[in-house]
């Protein structure tokens, strides 16, 4: 599939989450305004944690086949993962301090997210470090795996710390409690952040194909 | 006056700063990749 075709549709459909998180749904009665961050904090946050477990099973098996697309895969995931977390941490303290008082707090899920960020920050300038190819992909792979392991404890972990944070109020066993014109508009950014996820990994991941070939086209030289 | 703006709700202000860095975020870095790209090529 051509960039552009996956890239178009995944700004029409932010677009239109946008528009109808803005104009057509309505204020939560207690939070009012701030509300509707959550339709942008929580679909990067389930991106960041998407792209990044990507990461880690597409380095797992750079490390069993060592094909080199798979590197490639996981240092596109990586990046895309690290520009969700990024919104993640901005959007968050942006709702923290109307309805918490505060921007931030050292709360167990907020300090975690920050550390996932690090760890793949870390990820990309290790990768920038090293010039060896081979060498490169399997610091990185192993880094990537080991990241990938935070996850599960940020999710959980509104359970298993006391922490400020909301509770999750969709991905949870029981039914999620939105009503149904926000829960819509939830599920909408969901999808389209999700494809906007995939326009930006496959344009990156195109890019690393091409610059594997400039390089190896200047080694031969 | 027969007409006057609706107040703007409380902590409004917030959202539309979390909307403006957020998508920006976005934006600048889907540029960014289609910069990269271009400059690979030239």
């Amino acid at each position: 599939m051509k960039t552009w075709v996956l890239s178009i549709a995944a700004a029409l459909a932010v677009a239109g989450t946008v528009i109808r998180a803005i104009f057509f749904t309505p204020f939560e009665v207690v939070q009012g305004p701030a509300q509707k961050i959550f339709y942008l904090h929580a679909p990067a946050a389930w991106v960041a944690f998407l792209a990044f477990g990507l990461v880690a099973i597409a380095s797992a098996l750079y490390l069993w086949l060592r094909d080199e697309r798979l590197d490639r895969f996981a240092e596109s995931s990586a990046e895309v993962g690290v520009v969700f977390t990024t919104v993640v941490l901005i959007t968050g303290p942006l709702w923290g301090k109307p309805i918490w008082g505060t921007y931030w707090t050292w709360d167990a899920r907020l300090t975690l997210t920050l550390f996932l960020w690090f760890i793949y920050v870390g990820y990309i300038v290790l990768r920038g470090a090293i010039d060896d190819h081979s060498m490169r992909a399997r610091y990185s792979a192993v880094l990537g795996i080991l990241g990938a392991f935070l996850i599960p404890f940020i999710h959980l972990s509104v359970y298993l710390f006391r922490t400020l944070h909301p509770m999750p109020i969709v991905l949870k066993p029981s039914a999620p409690s939105l009503p149904g014109e926000m829960l819509t508009t939830l599920l909408m950014s969901f999808l389209s952040f999700t494809l906007l996820y995939a326009a930006f990994l496959q344009a990156r991941y195109r890019l690393a194909g091409e610059r594997d070939v400039v390089e190896a086209a200047a080694d031969a030289r | 006056m027969w007409w006057r703006p609706l107040p703007m709700p409380d902590n409004a202000i917030y959202y539309h700063v979390a909307y403006g860095i957020g998508l920006s975020i976005y934006l600048l870095y889907g540029i960014s990749l289609f910069v990269r790209r271009s400059r690979l090529r030239t």
